[in-house]
């Protein structure tokens, strides 16, 4: 049995040690040993040293060795030979099961074989996957210092630099995009999307002129892809700079435009969940492709919460109460925001009633929803037709077009926000 | 006296060198005063260890990364030790005692009430008990 690697837990101290340990290493290497910020930083991180333990306390030394890295004149490269590379091996698997420490120390023992740029780009990837993006930004960019020309170092630093510091990244993408050509497909596509993604908080107007001058950028850089060495095609960049393009047009309405664009991407990248759950969210109410698309999305364990919530609302609609319901309590066990979720548990006490459920379970239902949301003024009028003793009850609930247009919206800005 | 050790900046005859952040304290930082500028006894006080491998990495003197990785410390300052009992609560040396707050730290600390400047004194009298040991 296979299980998820687990990023690893950081209490305060630990950051805190982190954070200062990073900060002397910058003063370090402009030669500051001796300053009084060097001092500060000695003084700010003595209490949280006191409280970690032996583990927290080998994994600063040794990240702390390994920032040294960063600034000393590598050592000669050895000639690589067939321990090395089953030690560089075992620190692949170790990463692969979570075993951040001993994938760091395997790559710290064998580094002198291994290309200097590879070894801060595996560290940086190591340091993301444990939960640690500001540490792996830091080793991502090194990487990219010793080999400029490798875009997918150059991504990776700028998509760890959008984590730990979203306004730089931001900055460095716009003049990322200014010249596109000079960058890698790879680049451009992290480029954009962090572009497009701080583009949905913006007004409206700003905006779509975001996506009106990613749009031609984001079609030639599709272009320059389909036009390269099939050798070196890059599915995950391309269905990237699809999905992007796709979303754009989603953003300024253009349906069909989008939609085109995902079906592209999903001839590519058949499993991708997100693509069937943007493609479904899109199609629900005008096709019954859209049903289809959710429910794949479903089968493929996608982690958004949309598949849940628009089937519940559609088996609820087709009068479908029991898988209504179950799909309400997956929507609810997923998450969302309180708006949707309020929605949910109204539909969840609907399923309930016309289930028979005990009366107290149903008010519990709606009084979920009310607690969530309390302008959910519509659930209150539900609640008191269920209180009445009219029956059958006439429900109200939202048409399919009003849960896909708010669904579309709450989309956008959930994924904004992450 | 317990052994402990401490990282310091160190004077030509190769013994601390005697200030609020080598051989001495910072007043309101490493120690509480009252209204008269008496060292509160509340087990603050100069801060050392049993080992100088269980210091603080970034004061580790950045030449022992052979012996300790990561050391981030100024290479003008020296791991020095002083004593050679355990590292438990007791006394230290005229007027201090030894406060280990955990089985890696501890403060030299002021063993009754008496001003700054006494306790400052006692810190300076140790001087000849410390050497260095970076071993």
């Amino acid at each position: 049995m296979t299980t998820n690697p687990k990023p690893l837990t950081m209490n305060p101290s630990y950051l805190a040690m982190v954070r200062g340990t990073r900060e002397l290493h910058q003063l370090l290497a402009q030669g500051k040993d001796d300053s009084p910020e060097a001092d500060a930083v000695r003084d700010r991180t003595d209490g949280p040293w006191q409280v970690l333990s032996e583990v927290e306390r080998n994994r600063v030394r040794n990240l702390s060795e390994d920032l040294y890295s960063l600034t000393e004149p590598s050592r000669p490269q050895r000639p690589m030979n067939s321990q090395a590379q089953a030690k560089l091996l075992e620190a692949f698997e170790a990463r692969e099961r979570g075993e951040w420490d001993r994938a760091l120390d395997l790559l710290r023992r064998w580094q002198a074989y291994i290309e200097p740029s590879l070894v801060s780009y595996l560290r940086g990837s190591i340091w993301l996957e444990a939960g640690d993006p500001d540490t792996a930004a830091i080793f991502y960019r090194h990487a990219l210092e010793l080999d400029p020309t490798n875009g997918n170092y150059h991504a990776m630093a700028l998509y760890c630099l959008n984590l730990s510091d979203p306004l730089a990244a931001l900055q460095e993408a716009t003049e990322i995009l200014k010249d596109p050509e000079k960058s890698s497909a790879g680049v451009v596509a992290r480029a954009a999307d962090i572009t497009l993604m701080s583009a949905r908080l913006k007004s409206g107007t700003e905006a779509d002129q975001t996506f009106h001058q990613l749009e031609p950028i984001l079609a030639n850089t599709i272009a320059r892809m389909e036009k390269g060495d099939p050798n070196e095609f890059d599915r995950t960049t391309y269905v990237t700079l699809l999905s992007l393009s796709g979303f754009g047009y989603e953003f300024l309405g253009n349906t069909q435009a989008a939609l085109a664009l995902y079906s592209a991407a999903l001839q590519i990248d058949p499993t991708n969940d997100a693509l069937y759950v943007a493609r479904g969210m899109l199609l629900y109410g005008t096709s019954g492709r859209a049903i289809t698309d959710l429910e794949i999305a479903m089968q493929y364990g996608t982690p958004l919460v949309w598949p849940y919530v628009m089937l519940a609302h559609h088996h609820l609609l087709a009068g479908r109460f029991e898988e209504s319901r179950k799909l309400s309590e997956q929507a609810i066990r997923v998450g969302g925001s309180a708006a949707v979720m309020s929605e949910v548990w109204e539909w969840m006490a609907i399923a309930q009633t016309h289930l028979g459920f005990p009366a107290d379970v149903i008010r519990a239902s709606f009084d979920n929803a009310i607690r969530l949301d309390p302008s959910n003024e519509r659930a209150k009028r539900n609640v008191a037709a269920f209180e009445s003793a009219t029956r059958p009850i006439s429900w109200q609930t939202r048409s399919i077009g009003a849960v896909r247009i708010s669904a579309l919206a709450e989309r956008r800005y959930a994924m904004a926000a992450a | 006296m317990p052994r402990v050790f401490r990282v310091m900046r160190k004077d030509a005859d190769d013994k601390p060198t005697v200030s609020p952040t080598s051989l001495g304290v910072r007043s309101g930082t490493d120690v509480d005063l009252d209204p008269q500028n008496n060292v509160l006894v509340n087990g603050k006080g100069m801060s050392v260890a049993p080992n100088w491998r269980d210091i603080n990495v970034n004061r580790i003197p950045k030449r022992l990364r052979p012996r300790l990785p990561g050391a981030g410390g100024s290479n003008n300052t020296f791991c020095f030790r002083a004593g050679l009992g355990l590292f438990q609560q007791g006394p230290f040396a005229n007027g201090l005692t030894l406060e280990p707050d955990s089985a890696t730290h501890g403060n030299v600390a002021p063993a009754n009430v008496v001003p700054f400047a006494t306790y400052e004194a006692d810190l300076a009298a140790t001087r000849p008990d410390w050497q260095e040991d970076e071993t």
